[in-house]
């Protein structure tokens, strides 16, 4: 019985995984390509000439993604041997990129974001038995520039 | 400096493999190494058996809880004396030196089992359908071919081994675990082929010695094979397949050691013989 369980949670976890992984891409890559005009560095200084600064304030944005269960349980495979675990790295990679877009989408009228940082952490670290879940944080600076004419 | 804004074209961060082909990958490899280390371990069992003496298998085995054992004394059953006394007669013709203790277990199960620590737990069900001592004596004989093989502990050995890796490896309460455990169920203890013939031939031998011929050896072989299909007797069929075979085996061996085959003796506690030994007045007071 148990065995049964444990094979319906490893499928539901792949096809709604997948599923959520992909659809989840697929807006990243959208949003990412409409604020492409926003220029966001990490830089300490503003790039190029800027006109007069109106105004400079903290953004932030930060998610929490969950992995699902058959990527947890691969990832429990793979540490028997070693190497990449490939199922996390999407995880961590979706959660980076949501949270800058997050942040951008806090200051869409901004000129330039500099200093960006991305912190992470893990929820429920350490306790066995739950939902492995990443929180990654991106901040910077948002510059507001007065508009130049022409 | 010049800033370009570009978008990601090839995701450099992630690892472009495909998960259901790394979850095979993984969980054939953690199979085949699970795989291997039960044949290793299972062969290294093989080999402490043969070392473990009755004296140190006593000492492990006699602390342990089986359920088998815990019979209530107030159930107790007058048949279990014949039944040892029985078993007594045939291991001092087999020439065993350790003493063997026969539980008689009410149960409808179609069994008999050999225990670590010189227990034969012997279930009624099984009684009841025999009508020979021969037959009772070949069916102790066998159990007894199981000590002397010493099955008894290479079979929960192997179960012992599959159970001590996967608990190592996925911890006590995990599923695989608790999937592995039934192989533990005693009651199911799964001997090879090739062990239930040799226990066969001991049980040939000792009702060969104690009878001086070798009738009734097959009759509940037969009986079983005639009811293959009942429900009651899949118990006895689960750990000793492949009857019709081992009838033949049987009758090949008894034709190899010149046995004949005599009239056979009548169960001592059938209807009749109880009677002889408790006489009616006993259970029926005037």
């Amino acid at each position: 019985m148990e065995f049964i369980i444990f094979i319906c949670l490893l499928t539901t976890g792949y096809f709604f995984g997948s599923w959520a992984e992909k659809k989840h891409y697929k807006s990243i890559v959208e949003r990412e390509q409409l604020y492409l005009y926003l220029p966001t560095t990490s830089s300490k200084k503003p790039l190029g000439k800027l006109a007069p600064v109106k105004e400079s304030k903290l953004v932030t944005g930060s998610v929490v993604v969950s992995v699902d269960y058959f990527k947890r349980v691969l990832a429990g495979l793979r540490s028997f041997f070693g190497g990449n675990i490939a199922s996390y790295e999407t995880l961590v990679d979706r959660a980076r990129r949501e949270a800058i877009l997050r942040m951008k989408e806090s200051c869409p009228s901004a000129t330039q974001l500099i200093n960006l940082r991305i912190e992470t952490s893990s929820i429920a670290k350490g306790a066995k038995q739950q939902i492995g879940s990443v929180e990654v944080l991106a901040y910077g600076t948002a510059i507001y520039c007065h508009k130049t004419k022409g | 400096m010049r800033y370009r804004p570009s978008i990601l074209k090839d995701n450099h961060n992630i690892s472009h493999t495909q998960p259901l082909k790394e979850f095979a990958t993984l969980l054939g490899g953690i199979l085949t190494f699970l795989a291997l280390s039960y044949i290793i371990l299972g062969l290294l069992v093989d080999l402490a058996v043969a070392h473990i003496s009755v004296a140190m298998e006593t000492e492990l085995f006699n602390h342990t809880p089986f359920s088998f054992l815990t019979i209530d004394p107030d159930s107790f059953d007058p048949r279990q004396q014949k039944l040892q006394q029985l078993t007594d007669e045939l291991r001092a013709c087999l020439e065993m030196e350790r003493q063997i203790t026969v539980h008689l277990k009410n149960s409808d199960t179609v069994n008999a089992v050999a225990l670590p620590g010189g227990h034969i737990v012997f279930f009624t069900g099984l009684l009841d359908t025999l009508d020979s001592e021969n037959s009772l004596s070949f069916i102790l004989g066998h159990e007894l071919g199981h000590f002397k093989n010493r099955d008894h502990l290479r079979g929960l050995g192997r179960g012992l081994v599959l159970m001590t890796i996967a608990s190592t490896m996925t911890g006590p309460n995990s599923v695989l675990t608790k999937l592995l455990t039934p192989t533990l169920q005693l009651s199911q203890a799964n001997y090879s082929q090739n062990s239930e013939t040799k226990a066969d031939e001991t049980g040939l031998n000792s009702l060969n010695c104690y009878y001086g011929h070798v009738g009734g050896a097959t009759i509940f072989f037969e009986s079983l094979a005639s009811q293959q299909s009942d429900n009651k007797f899949r118990h006895y069929f689960g750990s000793h397949p492949q009857i019709r075979k081992r009838i033949n085996a049987i009758r090949q061996q008894a034709e190899k050691n010149h046995y004949t085959v005599k009239k056979l003796t009548p169960l001592l506690f059938s209807e009749n013989s109880l009677k002889n030994l408790y006489p009616p007045e006993a259970d029926h007071p005037p």
